[in-house]
C-alpha cells in the first residue's frame, strides 16, 4: 500500500504539506524571536520497511516532541530536532544554552514541550483548516533518545500492519540570511490507517 | 581485516570472521536478540521489530519474534553450532514515548513474546537489558565474545563477555 497513490494525490498533499510547513515555520519564528520562512518541502511515504532511510544515523542523539491527534482523524506527529537546534530553542526561551544532554534538565525538557506544542498544534491547525475537520492535539512527550528509536518509537504502534509515514522535511530558515539561531526540523506525520483513507477522501476532492 | 555488520530492522546477522563486530543501531522498542557459540566462536544478532507475524509474510523474516527465532536457531545449525554451545542476550523493549494504551507497548510485547519463543528452544537467557524509556544500541565482537552496550546517558561500557561453557539445558 502506499498512501499517495496518484500524481493528483501527491500534489494535493504537496500543497498542503507546504501550507502547513508555513504555519510551523510562523510560529516557531515567533517563537524563536527570529522571522522564519520556508525554503523547501520534501514530502515523503515511508513504509515500515524503509524507515531507516529516513536517518542518516541511527545512535545521533535527537529530540523528539510527539503529540496524539484526535478527532476527524486520529493518530500521532512527531516533531524532530537535531540537539544542536534544540539547544538553540532552549536558549531562546530560557537564556541558557544546554551544552549536552546532561544539562537539558526539567526545565529544558518543558521547554521543549512547549516549542514541540506550539510547532504541531500550528501544523494540525493548518491540516484542519485544509481539510475542514476538527483535529485536536493530547499533551507532548519529549524524549531525548537515539534517532532511530525515536522514530520507531513513535511510528511503530501506528503502522504495524503495513501503514506508512509522511515525512515532512523542511528546510525553515531566517528570511533575512543575516539573522543567527536558524532553527531546522523535521515533522513526521502519522495517522492511523483508517485516518488516512480520510484524509484522502478530504484532500484529494 | 573485520567489519562492523549493522543489523538493520527485521534483519539477521551471523558471523564467524574474529575481526567482525555485529550490531543493532539505536534500538528503541525493537528487541535484538545476541547469541554467541562460544566453542566456535561465532555471533548472531536478530533485530525484532514486532511480535508475531500472525500469519503475514514478511521481507525480512526476523521482522517478527516468532519467526525470527526459528530463523536464528536455523542459521547457527547451518554453521555447525550444536545448541548447548549458544546463549542469549536480549536488549531493547523500551517504550520512549508514553504509550497510548497497553497494546500499543511495543517494547513489552516484543520482549514478551521473544521470551515465549526462547522458551521452546531451551536456549538460555543469560542476561538481558529491557525495557525502560532509554534507547540502546549492541555491539558484538566476534573474537571474544564481549558485548558492548551503548545508551545516551551511560555512554558505552561493556555489558557481558560471554563465558566459555555453553549452559543448554540448564
Amino acid at each position: 500500500m502506499t498512501i499517495l497513490r496518484t500524481d493528483e494525490e501527491r500534489a494535493a498533499f504537496q500543497k498542503i504539506a507546504t501550507e502547513c510547513s508555513l504555519k510551523c515555520a510562523e510560529a516557531l519564528g515567533m517563537f524563536s524571536g527570529n522571522a522564519l520562512t520556508v525554503k523547501a518541502v520534501n514530502l515523503r511515504p515511508v513504509g515500515m520497511d524503509d524507515m531507516m532511510t529516513l536517518i542518516d544515523d541511527p545512535e545521533e542523539t535527537v529530540v523528539g516532541v510527539s503529540l496524539g491527534f484526535e478527532g476527524g482523524i486520529e493518530g500521532t506527529v512527531l516533531s524532530y530536532f537535531t540537539l544542536e537546534n534544540a539547544a538553540t530553542l532552549v536558549e531562546t526561551l530560557m537564556g541558557k544554552r544546554p551544552n549536552n544532554v546532561e544539562d537539558f534538565d526539567e526545565m529544558a525538557f518543558s521547554a521543549l514541550g512547549e516549542a514541540g506544542n506550539i510547532l504541531v498544534s500550528a501544523f494540525l491547525n493548518a491540516l484542519s483548516i485544509c481539510t475542514g475537520m476538527e483535529i485536536m492535539p493530547t499533551p507532548p512527550f519529549v524524549a531525548i533518545e537515539m534517532s532511530y528509536a525515536v522514530i520507531t518509537g513513535v511510528a511503530l504502534p501506528l503502522i504495524a500492519d503495513g501503514g506508512e509515514i509522511l515525512s515532512l522535511e523542511a528546510d525553515i530558515l531566517p528570511i533575512d540570511e543575516n539573522q543567527q539561531n536558524c532553527i531546522s526540523c523535521r515533522v513526521f506525520l502519522i495517522p492511523t490507517t483508517e485516518s488516512w483513507e480520510i484524509l484522502r477522501t478530504k484532500i484529494v476532492r | 581485516m573485520g567489519q562492523l555488520i549493522c543489523v538493520g530492522m527485521g534483519e539477521l546477522a551471523i558471523s564467524a570472521y574474529p575481526g567482525n563486530d555485529i550490531a543493532c543501531l539505536g534500538l528503541g522498542s525493537c528487541i535484538a536478540i545476541c547469541a554467541f557459540d562460544n566453542r566456535l566462536k561465532i555471533g548472531a544478532m536478530a533485530h525484532v521489530v514486532l511480535p508475531d507475524s500472525a500469519g503475514r509474510e514478511a521481507k525480512n523474516t526476523a521482522k517478527y519474534a516468532d519467526l525470527a527465532i526459528p530463523l536464528l536457531t536455523n542459521e547457527l545449525e547451518c554453521v555447525g553450532s550444536f545448541m548447548r554451545d549458544v546463549q542469549i542476550i536480549l536488549v531493547g523493549g523500551a517504550s520512549i514515548f508514553q504509550p497510548f494504551s497497553k497494546t500499543m507497548d511495543i517494547g513489552k510485547r516484543n520482549y514478551e513474546a521473544v521470551k515465549m519463543h526462547l522458551k521452546k528452544t531451551k536456549l538460555p537467557i543469560v542476561k538481558e537489558d529491557v525495557g525502560g524509556t532509554e534507547s540502546r544500541t549492541i555491539i558484538l565482537n566476534v573474537k571474544d565474545g564481549i558485548l558492548r552496550l551503548r545508551t545516551v546517558r551511560t555512554g558505552d561500557n561493556v555489558f557481558h563477555t560471554f563465558s566459555k561453557n555453553g549452559v543448554y539445558g540448564r
